[in-house]
């Protein structure tokens, strides 16, 4: 009898200070942070190597317990999410498709340090008349430069938007944004497929009564659609997701070890970066 | 003096106090956010309030932006812990790694859709002027921007001194403007012949589409045709965030995603604060920011080396 009231009395002494601790704010979060990754070479839950380091980061960055778990398809993973069982998975665009209600991408791989998932424009003369990406059927696409943010990931994006880019004629690419738009103006092609940062810098007007993009048109805008991605539940509050962003963004040079272990995840990544809540959405023209 | 007046005014309101901040939001209570006329685009200034309510939603606390007209009154802000957060120039931080140490890091600095993050200095001259090359320029009043200022002179003046130009007696007559759009303007109205200024979008080879000249031409103030570049350095790693890093990792952490994330939740407010369109944010360490630290350190020893005083006027 003794024992059990000493019992009870350690039991209320533990709880009054842990809801003391709680009105502070002084806890750590003690239930653990569920992260489920499809295809890196986790058996269950034991994660080591380099996906060891993984976890180690995120928990000490997020001060709780994490659980790191693989699963044999980003399908699996969307299951989980979806069911309420992961906090965080990285899926692919298939299994994003099950969970786009409920979930969102907070985070993709940057395939090396200059090209990340450019944010690209399709324009045209307004007098073309060009107004859908259906209507680009036969287009003869112009790009400024011949670097990947240039060139590869704006046409992938226009691609991955629904265009028709296997009736593209052979791309036309300019030294530079200005030789693009010249390139448009002069017909030596009918579509300029280009960042959003260069059609600002050459659109941008000189004087305010100027409009040196007057005659164009922007057909579609918006970046290619993510390989992988690491979703959370649309609910997550956002001061939480920035912090993921925050902790994932730094990874490559803060915790090299673990950023190895998402480019096994994710190949071929070499660093993280912060995406719209859509960067798995499959589009539709 | 504008920055500390608004200091003061904020210490009213004790935000620390507020009962219902838990965990580090109660240790950090508020966020202070401290900006100048910024290395790229001078009119983000006053637009930079536009994060206030995005930053408030993400961290959960009180945001307060706070404007300096010079360089110098951020960083003595941050050293002193009146900030949390500071937009400034590469040299500026510099400047307060040299006064704070470890407790300033850069976080973030903004990087180009084509993945470039740099900037150059650029020394312009009017185009009616005779003045086509930098020799042109022997004798001749030049100006320069503020002395924690990267592009305006502490890089400028060590790429004249790799080029074999020793800034301080190749030019006649040199001083200080105060700020990129001032210089371009005192250059407009002739006070002088040469300044340096920040430029931005663009390389010496395609030519740029950001700076000082470009705002005040957008403005209807100058135009660009009246102005002509003639030499040009960098590129100058770009202007970083910094943070105080005695303040909680997770609100380091968060503060960092915050902005990072800006670009993609909300793009509109991410253009209208100044930043281009397609950019995002590049995280830096401080590392990234160790060729221009070097740079301004030898800049300093060598000017209390000219004046023999050990000033430690930065």
């Amino acid at each position: 009898m003794k024992g059990r009231v000493k019992a009870v009395l350690v039991s209320a002494i533990i709880a009054a200070v842990f809801v003391q601790q709680r009105a502070h704010g002084q806890t750590a979060e003690t239930s653990p942070f569920r992260v489920l990754v499809p295809g890196a070479g986790i058996i269950g839950c034991d994660a080591r190597g380099d996906a060891a380091a993984y976890r180690s980061h995120l928990q000490k960055r997020l001060n709780r317990p994490v659980s790191l778990c693989g699963v044999e398809s980003s399908t699996a993973a969307a299951a989980a999410l979806g069911a309420g069982k992961a906090e965080m998975v990285l899926l692919d665009p298939i299994g994003f498709a099950a969970v786009e209600d409920r979930g969102r991408a907070i985070l993709a791989g940057r395939v090396s340090a200059e090209t990340g998932r450019v944010l690209t424009v399709a324009v045209v003369l307004k007098s073309a008349g060009k107004d859908t990406l259906a209507k680009l059927t036969g287009a003869a696409p112009i790009v400024a430069g011949d670097k990947p943010a240039s060139k590869d990931v704006p046409l992938r994006a226009l691609a991955d938007a629904g265009a028709p880019v296997a009736s593209f004629r052979p791309v036309l690419v300019m030294n530079d944004d200005n030789a693009a738009f010249a390139a448009l103006r002069t017909g030596r092609g009918n579509l300029l497929v280009l960042t959003a940062g260069a059609r600002q810098r050459v659109c941008l007007p000189l004087d305010p009564k100027s409009n040196p993009c007057a005659d164009l048109a922007e057909v579609w805008r918006g970046r290619p659609t993510a390989p992988f991605a690491f979703v959370v539940p649309k609910n997550m509050p956002i001061g939480d997701r920035h912090q993921l962003i925050g902790i994932h963004i730094a990874l490559h040079f803060e915790a090299p070890a673990a950023m190895a272990f998402i480019t096994r995840a994710m190949p071929p990544a070499v660093a993280l970066d912060p995406t719209e809540a859509g960067a798995l959405l499959i589009r539709q023209p | 003096m504008i920055l500390l007046v608004a200091l003061l005014f904020a210490g009213c309101d004790n935000p620390k106090e507020k009962s219902d901040l838990k965990g580090w939001r109660k240790e950090v209570g508020q966020v202070r956010i401290g900006a100048n006329t910024g290395e790229e685009n001078p009119t983000a200034l006053a637009r930079l309030n536009a994060y206030q309510a995005y930053i408030e939603r993400s961290t959960g606390l009180p945001v307060k932006v706070f404007e300096a007209a010079d360089y110098n009154g951020i960083i003595q802000a941050l050293a002193s812990g009146q900030l949390e957060l500071a937009t400034m120039g590469p040299a500026a931080y510099a400047n307060a790694r040299a006064q704070m140490g470890t407790k300033v890091a850069p976080i973030l600095s903004p990087r180009t859709a084509e993945g470039v993050s740099g900037y150059y200095s650029a020394l312009v001259v009017r185009a009616d002027s005779p003045y086509r090359k930098l020799e042109d320029l022997r004798g001749k009043t030049v100006g320069y921007v503020d002395f924690n200022s990267a592009s305006g002179y502490v890089y400028p003046r060590w790429a004249l001194k790799q080029q074999g130009f020793d800034p301080d007696r190749f030019f006649g007559k040199t001083a200080i403007s105060g700020g990129h759009t001032q210089g371009v303007l005192a250059l407009d109205n002739g006070q002088f012949e040469a300044v340096f200024m920040v430029a931005s979008g663009g390389t010496p080879q395609t030519g740029f589409t950001t700076s000082a000249m470009h705002v005040l031409a957008e403005r209807g103030i100058i135009k660009i045709k009246d102005f002509r570049i003639i030499w040009s350095a960098g590129p100058i790693p770009n202007s970083p965030y910094v943070i105080r890093t005695d303040r909680p990792q997770a609100f380091q952490d968060t503060l960092r995603g915050a902005i990072a994330a800006l670009a993609y939740d909300d793009p509109a407010t991410w253009v209208d604060i100044g930043l281009g369109e397609g950019s995002d944010m590049k995280p830096m360490q401080p590392e990234d920011y160790g060729d221009i630290v070097a740079i301004r350190n030898a800049e300093v020893s060598s000017r209390r080396n000219r004046t023999g005083s050990g000033s430690s006027r930065p």
